[in-house]
């Protein structure tokens, strides 16, 4: 529910932050993958609509559905590698990319 | 005064901000000399936190771009994820700052609110991270090669 409680914060000043940039700064990418990471923010923007005074504060729905989004990363790899999907140079872009997300989050942590 | 926690290279950045927002709050709270400077000491790294959270949440922007053609292997929400707490923990500085030129403590209150969201955030995050880890450990080396024959 962390993710929730900033996004309350973050709403005043940062609506839609996530979404929209992050497509209009990505110019090469397809339609297709546009759609997918529409899907997979909707989570986040309709946590910040829950997050709205106006509806009350904080929808417990709307939490539980961040957590899922994050989530579903897990789920969808781990299927993908189940079913053989995972061709070597996928796992290498991958293995890198989690390696980066170690780095920014250590930078976060500052430890 | 603040300027011993920000050169401490050994306190994390949530530690370091509760430990200037409780500065904060306690200056506001009786203001004297020394809580004026302090003031000032935290407006000061308050800019330069601020500036610093903006580049890591530039890099996970750029993190977050398709890892693959296969839709099912995007690793989206974690880049974004970390996105969302680089702006969270900026945030807390800008109560901060608030709190320290407004005069008003009840800034402070709510960035300890939030600095309480990015931790737990991030061990979310972490958590997630070392699970999909978890599914490439088998027979690789991940640790120690994780750039691959390609390099970053």
């Amino acid at each position: 529910m962390a993710l929730a409680v900033i996004f309350g914060h973050l709403q005043n000043v940062n609506d839609n932050f996530q979404n929209e940039r992050a497509l209009n700064n990505v110019p090469s990418m397809d339609g297709r993958s546009k759609a997918f990471l529409r899907a997979a923010t909707s989570g986040y923007d309709r946590a910040l609509n829950a997050s709205n005074p106006q509806n009350n504060g904080f929808n417990r729905d709307e939490s539980l559905r961040i957590n899922s989004v994050l989530h579903r990363d897990i789920h969808t790899v781990t299927a993908a590698m189940k079913d053989g999907r995972v061709s070597p140079a996928e796992r290498k872009t991958i293995k890198r990319q989690l390696h980066q997300a170690r780095a920014l989050i250590a930078k976060l942590r500052e430890q | 005064m603040l300027a011993g926690i920000s050169d401490n290279a050994n306190a994390s950045a949530t530690s370091r901000l509760r430990v200037v927002i409780e500065q904060v709050r306690a200056a506001l709270e009786n203001r004297t000399e020394s809580g004026e400077e302090a003031l000032e000491d935290a407006l000061q790294l308050a800019r330069d936190e601020a500036t610093r959270l903006d580049a890591v949440g530039k890099e996970a922007e750029r993190l977050g771009m398709p890892a693959t053609p296969d839709e099912a292997l995007k690793l989206i929400a974690v880049p974004e994820a970390i996105q969302v707490v680089a702006a969270g923990q900026r945030k807390a500085w800008d109560y901060i700052l608030e709190a320290a030129t407004s005069g008003d403590a009840t800034w402070c209150d709510d960035a300890l609110e939030l600095v309480g969201a990015c931790d737990e955030a991030l061990s979310e995050i972490e958590d997630v991270v070392n699970d999909i880890t978890a599914l490439f450990e088998d027979g690789e080396d991940y640790l120690d090669d994780p750039c691959g024959d390609e390099g970053f």
